[in-house]
């Protein structure tokens, strides 16, 4: 019994360690969320970059619609990787232009969940990423 | 000659020579030996009429002991340290407002993946050794036991020394917050179990 004892209150103290850690941390399936809305937030930058190479082919204008074009190599970087859907693209002015999708994480812990890049930002409200062409 | 060596040569003559271990005692205390010494060096003896007189069983390193109690200390370490990161992460998501970052939970979640691996190796070997030990009760004056067991106890009450000089610290500072104050109980309460449990398992080994 006095043999058993402090293993049984490690194992224990182990125990409540990882209880505490899935519910703060989420369990596997919180896990693939977050690596699947990772995958779109890398996959919406490509679609940005897209968009600036079509710019840069349009006279330095941001194009109105994604259209293929020879010099810029189009890999269907509007659909959603996991469900299917379409990334929505709209110009907002004559130098910046926004990427819509829809996120699995909750609203409140998308951002720490993001990389953003110098002229990248998110919209939480709308669920759109923010770009800016500087030709 | 080493002086233990001096002493237990001595020992041994004496013995054979018929002195009893009553004058034996004496005549080392008369010389100035520790009684700590003069104790162990007739431990060493089997106290029977037999001559010459019988050598008690010496400890022994063996290399798989080694390695038995190697992943033992090594496991329980590697356990503390992961229940220790992650309560403290899970300490720091309650308390704050903001949600948690990508890394931490990452970092937790290999935290969990440590814990669900190393705990049951942990209580496994403990399972072992004690059955062990229990076979044969001369592998508690194992020196590779006894050595990283006092080994553990100093790192720990190391810790246990550090996290109450920051506490007080803080207190002082006018800066102690209850994170603050929750991660220290934590860090003592994981600090104090292993030296709980080492106490229980080298202490008996002096005991023995």
């Amino acid at each position: 019994m006095r043999d058993f004892l402090m293993p049984a209150a490690i194992t224990s103290l182990s125990a409540i360690a990882i209880v505490t850690g899935l519910i703060v941390s989420g369990g596997p399936a919180r896990g693939r969320a977050e690596m699947r809305d990772t995958t779109r937030v890398r996959q919406i930058s490509d679609a940005a970059h897209h968009i600036r190479c079509l710019a840069r082919q349009n006279e330095n204008q941001l194009p109105e619609t994604v259209a293929p074009h020879s010099n810029c190599p189009d890999r269907d970087l509007f659909t959603d990787p996991f469900s299917g859907g379409s990334f929505t693209y709209q110009v907002t002015d004559s130098r910046n232009f926004r990427i819509c999708t829809t996120l699995e994480l909750p609203e409140d812990q998308r951002r720490n969940y993001l990389v953003y890049g110098n002229n990248r930002s998110y919209d939480q409200d709308s669920g759109c990423f923010i770009f800016d062409y500087n030709p | 000659m080493r002086h233990s060596d001096q002493l237990a040569e001595f020992t041994r003559d004496a013995l054979k020579a018929g002195h009893s271990r009553a004058d034996i005692q004496q005549a080392l205390r008369d010389a100035g030996w520790d009684e700590q010494e003069i104790r162990q060096t007739l431990a060493a003896w089997v106290d029977s009429p037999f001559s010459p007189p019988i050598p008690r069983p010496r400890p022994q390193l063996s290399a798989r002991e080694a390695f038995f109690y190697l992943l033992l200390f090594g496991t329980l370490g590697w356990s503390a340290w992961h229940m220790t990161t992650l309560l403290f992460q899970a300490v720091d998501a309650i308390f704050s407002d903001e949600a948690l970052r990508a890394w931490s939970r990452s970092s937790m979640r290999f935290s969990i993946a440590s814990l669900i691996v190393t705990t049951p190796v942990f209580l496994w070997l403990h399972l072992r050794l004690s059955r062990d030990v229990a076979a044969a009760p001369g592998k508690r004056r194992s020196p590779v036991r006894k050595w990283l067991g006092y080994l553990a106890m100093f790192t720990a009450a190391c810790i246990i020394l550090g996290d109450l000089v920051s506490l007080i610290y803080r207190l002082l500072q006018g800066a102690l917050s209850m994170p603050f104050a929750t991660k220290s109980a934590i860090l003592a309460i994981v600090a104090t179990a292993i030296i709980g449990y080492f106490r229980n398992q080298i202490g008996r080994d002096d005991d023995a």
